[in-house]
């Protein structure tokens, strides 16, 4: 058929014409959201994991009645072992300064660090080189400084099964938007179906085959699809955008911000085809089967 | 070219229209069917262009046993029957040049092709001005026309036309005959169903008669004519008054 022709079939006419583009805004929308949400929190956990995974920090509690030249005498033992470990990069006693910046956000600026008992903090990066193993290292400090070492896996095992939970409800999320949306292109195309029985009828007389007529019914779907798609990926971008710029605001230190920006247009530039094809075969299939039924 | 034998049909679990239906066309025959009304011409017709199957008995239509040919191939038999509706059916979205143009497109004609034959085969059944019309906006006579150039548009081997005649003055009648003639002559078979007795006499064709849900042919009927006659008498009612005009080349 000759590109920008009147269909054979008045498709442009039905009601799912109107209505199809809107829920599948709807469905690119939520997909969009799902999908950019997912990604953003995992390159955040990358982010942190990088930040952590090659890093240990050791923390020396000050004993009951101990005086602060006893600690810090504690504190320059572990440093001097530390330094002379195999596999570590550099070692860094955390200022008073530095742990207040840390508390702040959760603390507030009134803080005064001095009335808590606080530890004192080591901050320990490791060159990769070579793997650490923390357990021996916790039983060397203890057994010379009562030092002990954290190299953060259990947070890190948390955040892995947390981003991995997210990622199967990511994973659901678009699966049941996929179904939706099969669902609601076939169910508009059996309306159109019905609807333009004496047309098609008229063509199977006319000696057309089946995949000529449903051409002109996954053309049409198509059309539907991309409009409704692009339609919910602009939204998304305009929702993500705003949520990054409220994110960047909080004082988290997540980084929420520009750098994970990209994520939910990466992700809602592939949705558009994707709905279009999903529309496409979905039409075409639920009108080549109804076809077959007729003479 | 199509042969019938023993074809009965009835719809659904009604009464059968037609029983033991039995008669034999052959390439490049004219033929008038006529019958009273309700008597199963349409349904005859739409045996012989593949809109039904029949209930029982055997239709060989272009050499081949209806029965036997796979649903993928009927389209290639449809494209080499036209048929004009009783009721035109045509497309009232698509224009005039769109409608004659169904048949090409439906078979993957080039676009130029297209253009060519559409606008000449609507330019001689005189409808050269009305191309962009829409269907609605045309008169009974020109919806006819219109019907009839998309039945005859790709050459088709068989014509099936069911009152094609019914919308249109007696002038356009028999200009519509003189081309169903003329494409006969260029090869075509004809099947006229008519209750037009007028044109019945006028044109000299074979008649094929339907009645009790049985057809006679001439061959079956030593007094065919006669009878024919009667038949018609008591079906054509005051319809088929002759043509007022001459005949005259299209």
């Amino acid at each position: 058929m000759a590109a920008g022709r009147q269909s054979d079939i008045p498709l442009s006419r039905d009601p799912s014409a109107r209505f199809l583009p809107w829920i599948v805004a709807f469905l690119t929308y939520i997909a969009a959201l799902s999908v950019a949400g997912y990604l953003a929190l995992a390159q955040l956990s990358v982010d942190w994991n990088d930040g952590l995974s090659n890093a240990i920090t050791v923390e020396i509690t000050a004993l009951e009645g101990e005086e602060d030249a006893s600690i810090n005498g504690r504190v320059q033992t572990t440093v001097a072992l530390l330094r002379g470990y195999p596999g570590v990069e550099s070692v860094e006693v955390l200022s008073r300064a530095k742990i207040r910046e840390f508390l702040e956000p959760w603390l507030g600026k009134a803080l005064d660090i001095g009335a808590l008992p606080l530890p004192r903090l080591i901050d320990v990066r490791l060159s990769g080189d070579e793997d650490v193993d923390v357990v021996a290292l916790n039983e060397k400090l203890a057994g010379s400084t009562g030092a002990r070492a954290d190299d953060h896996a259990i947070w890190r095992d948390r955040m892995e099964r947390f981003l991995g939970s997210l990622e199967w409800a990511a994973i659901a999320i678009v699966a049941v938007v996929v179904a939706a949306a099969v669902i609601m292109v076939a169910f508009a195309t059996r309306g159109s179906l019905a609807a333009h029985r004496e047309t098609i009828e008229l063509l199977h007389l006319i000696g057309a085959r089946d995949d000529y007529i449903a051409r002109q019914f996954q053309r049409h779907a198509m059309r539907l699809a991309m409009i409704g798609s692009v339609l919910g990926a602009l939204a998304a971008m305009a929702t993500a955008f705003l949520i990054s710029q409220s994110a960047s605001g909080l004082e988290t230190g997540a980084g929420l911000g520009a750098e994970t920006a990209y994520l939910p247009v990466v992700a809602t530039l592939a949705l558009p085809p994707i709905s279009t094809i999903v529309a496409l075969f979905t039409a075409r299939r639920t009108v080549l089967k109804a076809l077959r039924r007729m003479t | 070219m199509i042969r019938f034998e023993n074809v009965g049909m009835r719809y659904g679990t009604g009464p059968e229209v037609l029983r033991d239906v039995t008669f034999e066309l052959k390439a490049g025959a004219f033929h008038f069917l006529v019958g009273a009304s309700g008597a199963g011409k349409s349904t005859l017709l739409k045996l012989m262009y593949l809109a039904h199957r029949p209930t029982r008995g055997l239709i060989n239509i272009f050499d081949r046993n209806l029965a036997s040919i796979p649903r993928e191939e009927l389209p290639d038999i449809r494209q080499r029957i036209g048929v004009v509706y009783q009721d035109f059916r045509l497309l009232n979205h698509l224009s005039a040049f769109d409608n004659v143009a169904l048949p090409l497109r439906v078979n993957g004609a080039r676009e130029d092709v297209v253009q060519k034959h559409v606008g000449e085969l609507l330019g001689w059944v005189g409808l050269a001005d009305h191309i962009n019309a829409l269907p609605p906006t045309l008169s009974g006579g020109q919806k006819q026309r219109v019907a009839i150039a998309r039945a005859v548009i790709s050459r088709p081997s068989l014509l099936l036309a069911d009152e094609p005649t019914g919308n249109v003055d007696d002038t356009i009648a028999v200009r519509l005959l003189y081309l169903f003639e003329e494409l006969n002559r260029m090869g075509t078979t004809v099947v006229i169903a008519t209750h037009n007795k007028s044109l019945v006499d006028r044109f000299k064709h074979p008649v094929m008669r339907l009645g009790d849900g049985q057809v006679r042919t001439e061959e079956d009927e030593a007094d065919w004519g006669a009878g024919l006659r009667r038949d018609a008498e008591a079906s054509f009612g005051t319809k088929g008054d002759a043509p007022t005009v001459p005949p005259r080349e299209l």
